[in-house]
C-alpha cells in the first residue's frame, strides 16, 4: 500500500482514494454478494460500502491491513443494509395486514420475501438463516478464506470466540440443511402452521 | 474416547490441523458410534457445498466502478471526508493532561476553602477571645471590670500629672519621661503543652497583667497550637520573658521598642493649649450679653471640648501601651523527636520524620482531592451530558449524510 496515496486519500483526495481502493473493489463486491445473493442489492450495498470507506478512511490508523479494514467496512455495511431492509419489509407488511390484506398460505413467508434473493441453491439459503454473528464468521472463513486472526480483527472479537462461533455455525448450518432436505411437504405444513399462528 | 472428545477432535479436523494419530482415533470412534460418523459425513458434505459456493460469485456489474467513484466524488465535493478527521495522536495525551491539571489544580486551589481544617479553629477550637484595644470590645465581664478599675486609677493619675505639667510647663519639658511601647513576639515549642499554657497565664496574672486574646487549634498532625496576646506591666516584662524561656524551646523571638516620647508630649502640649482656650471661652461666656455672641461661644466651646477629648484619649491610649507591654506568644505542642533540631536528629529519625510528614501530606492531599471531586461532580456530570448529547447529534448528522 502506497503510504503517500493513503495520506492523500485520508485528506480528501478522491482520485487518490480511487487509486487506493480500486484493487479491492472485487473484495467488496464479493462480500456484498455473499450477504445478499441478489445482484441489485449487492450493487447498492457495495456502493454504500465504498462511500462508507471514503467517509471512514481518515479514521483508518493502519492497525490492520487495508484489506482487513475493507472487510470490516463491507461486513458492517451489509449487516446495516439487511437490517434496514428487514425493517422496511416488516413495516410495509404490517401496514398491509392492518389494511385487510391476507396473504395466501402458499406465498413466501415474510422472512423469505424480504431478501428478494435470487435462487442460488439451498446452501446459500441455509446460510441466510444463520444468525448474523455465525453467518459473518462462516462467510469470512469458509468462503473468503480469512484466517482466524483476521476474522477476529474484522468482527472485533477474540480468536477463541471466532473459533467457537465458527464451529457452532457449521453445526447449525448442517442442521438447517438436513431440515431443508427433508420431504418438501413436511416443510410446507410446518411453514403454514408457523404463519397461521397469531 | 467419548463423543465429547470426538467433537473436540472433529473441530481440529475441520480446521485442518489434525495429526495422523488423532485421525486414527477419530476413525476408531466412528466404528463404534454411528451418530458421530454420520455427523462427520454431514460436515464433510457441508465443506464440499461451501467450497462450491465459494466460486458462485457473479462478475462485478458493468458501471459499478463508475458508479462508486462518482458517488465518492460527489461526497468529496460536499467537503468530505466529513467530520471524521483523523484523530491526532496527541489528542488523547492532551485530554489526559488536561484532566490531571483540572483535578490537581482544582484540589490545590480549593483545598483551603473546602478543608475543614481551615474552619475548625474558629468553630470548635477557639476557647476564648477578648479584645482590649481602644477600638475593640471586651466580652469577658470580669476582665472588663478589672481593667476599668485600673484605668480609672491611671486616668486620675494622668489628669493630676497633666495639672502639674500645666502649672510648670517649662520645667516639665526639661524632665520629659521617656515613653516607650514594647512589643515581643515569640514562638515556644513544648512537650508539656497544658502545663506551659497554664504557666503562661498564671505568671501573667501574678505580674499584674492579663490575657487579651487566646485561641487554640489542632493541626493536621494532631499537635495542638495556641496563640496568646498578653499584656504585661512594662516593668515586669524582662522578668516575665525570663520565666517563659524555661517553659520550652524558644523557636523564635522578636522584640521591638517604639519610642513615642516626642509625639506624646506634642499631643500633651496641644491638649494644654486647648484646655487654656476652654478656660478663656468659659470666662467669655459669663460676660456675653448678646444672644448671638453666646451661641457662637457655645459652638466654639463644643469644638474645643471635642479636641480636648480626642487628645486626652490619644494620650490615655499611649499611656496604656507604654505601661503594659504586648507579648504575642505562639505555643506549639511537640513530640520528643520534633523537639530536636534537624542537626541534632539522627539519620533514622530524620528519615522517619520525613516519611511521616510526606505520608501525612499525601493523605491530606488525597482527602482534599476526594472532596474537590465531590464538589465538582455536578459540573463534571453536566459537561458529560452536554458532550454526550453533542456526540449523538454529530453522529446523527453524519449518518444522515
Amino acid at each position: 500500500m502506497d503510504e503517500v496515496t493513503l495520506r492523500r486519500a485520508q485528506k480528501g483526495d478522491a482520485a487518490a482514494f480511487e487509486q487506493l481502493i480500486t484493487p479491492y473493489e472485487g473484495l467488496v463486491w464479493r462480500v456484498c454478494w455473499r450477504y445478499t445473493h441478489n445482484r441489485e442489492d449487492a450493487n447498492d450495498c457495495a456502493q454504500e460500502a465504498m462511500v462508507k470507506a471514503w467517509r471512514s478512511l481518515p479514521q483508518y490508523r493502519q492497525e490492520c491491513a487495508l484489506e482487513t479494514w475493507l472487510y470490516r467496512v463491507s461486513v458492517s455495511c451489509c449487516l446495516d443494509f439487511l437490517r434496514r431492509r428487514r425493517g422496511q419489509e416488516n413495516v410495509s407488511l404490517a401496514a398491509m395486514t392492518e389494511a385487510g390484506f391476507d396473504p395466501p398460505a402458499d406465498t413466501p413467508s415474510p422472512e423469505e420475501s424480504l431478501l428478494h434473493q435470487e435462487e442460488t441453491g439451498e446452501v446459500a439459503q441455509a446460510i441466510r438463516q444463520l444468525p448474523e454473528d455465525m453467518r459473518t464468521v462462516l462467510i469470512l472463513s469458509a468462503l473468503e478464506d480469512c484466517r482466524y486472526e483476521e476474522i477476529a480483527q474484522i468482527t472485533g472479537t477474540p480468536v477463541g470466540t471466532v473459533k467457537s462461533r465458527l464451529n457452532r455455525a457449521r453445526v447449525k448450518l448442517a442442521d438447517i440443511l438436513v431440515r431443508m432436505r427433508e420431504p418438501s411437504g413436511k416443510n410446507r405444513v410446518q411453514q403454514h402452521e408457523r404463519r397461521t399462528k397469531p | 474416547m467419548t463423543c465429547h472428545d470426538y467433537a473436540l477432535l472433529l473441530e481440529k479436523y475441520l480446521e485442518g490441523v489434525l495429526t495422523p494419530a488423532e485421525e486414527a482415533q477419530l476413525r476408531q470412534h466412528e466404528d463404534i458410534c454411528p451418530a458421530c460418523a454420520a455427523q462427520r459425513c454431514t460436515l464433510d458434505g457441508l465443506q464440499d457445498d461451501l467450497a462450491s459456493l465459494k466460486e458462485d460469485v457473479p462478475p462485478i456489474p458493468e458501471g459499478f466502478h463508475q458508479a462508486w467513484t462518482t458517488r465518492v466524488e460527489e461526497a468529496a465535493m460536499e467537503n468530505k471526508p466529513v467530520s471524521l478527521r483523523p484523530r491526532r495522536p496527541w489528542t488523547r495525551l492532551l485530554s489526559a493532561a488536561a484532566a490531571v491539571v483540572f483535578v490537581l489544580g482544582g484540589t490545590l486551589l480549593t483545598r483551603d476553602a473546602l478543608s475543614p481544617r481551615s474552619a475548625a479553629p474558629k468553630a470548635s477550637s477557639t476557647l476564648y477571645t477578648a479584645y482590649d484595644d481602644d477600638s475593640g470590645y471586651i466580652d469577658n465581664a470580669t476582665v472588663m471590670m478589672t481593667r476599668s478599675a485600673a484605668y480609672g486609677v491611671e486616668e486620675s493619675a494622668d489628669y493630676a500629672a497633666n495639672g502639674a505639667v500645666g502649672a510648670a510647663y517649662g520645667a516639665a519639658e526639661a524632665v520629659q519621661e521617656q515613653k516607650i511601647i514594647r512589643t515581643v513576639s515569640m514562638t515556644i515549642g513544648t512537650q508539656g503543652y497544658e502545663q506551659s499554657m497554664a504557666s503562661l497565664r498564671q505568671q501573667c496574672e501574678d505580674m499584674g497583667g492579663w490575657v487579651s486574646y487566646s485561641s487554640e487549634s489542632v493541626g493536621s498532625s494532631g499537635m495542638r497550637r495556641a496563640y496568646l496576646t498578653l499584656r504585661i506591666p512594662s516593668q515586669q516584662l524582662d522578668s516575665y520573658l525570663t520565666d517563659t524561656a524555661s517553659l520550652g524551646r524558644i523557636i523564635s523571638r522578636e522584640e521591638s521598642a517604639n519610642d513615642v516620647t516626642e509625639s506624646y508630649y506634642d499631643t500633651q502640649a496641644r491638649l494644654q493649649t486647648q484646655q487654656a482656650l476652654m478656660t478663656r471661652l468659659q470666662a467669655l461666656v459669663t460676660d456675653a450679653a448678646d444672644l448671638s455672641d453666646l451661641l457662637a461661644l457655645e459652638s466654639q466651646i463644643a469644638d474645643t471640648q471635642y479636641q480636648i477629648d480626642a487628645l486626652q484619649s490619644s494620650l490615655n491610649s499611649t499611656d496604656r501601651q507604654v505601661t503594659y507591654a504586648t507579648v504575642n506568644v505562639t505555643l506549639r505542642e511537640e513530640t520528643a523527636s520534633s523537639d530536636l533540631t534537624d542537626d541534632e536528629k539522627s539519620l533514622g529519625q530524620r528519615l522517619v520524620s520525613a516519611l511521616t510528614t510526606g505520608a501525612e501530606a499525601f493523605l491530606s492531599f488525597l482527602s482534599d482531592m476526594a472532596v474537590f471531586l465531590a464538589a465538582a461532580l455536578p459540573f463534571i456530570l453536566m459537561v458529560a451530558v452536554v458532550g454526550f448529547t453533542v456526540k449523538l447529534i454529530r453522529r446523527g448528522i453524519r449518518r444522515r449524510k
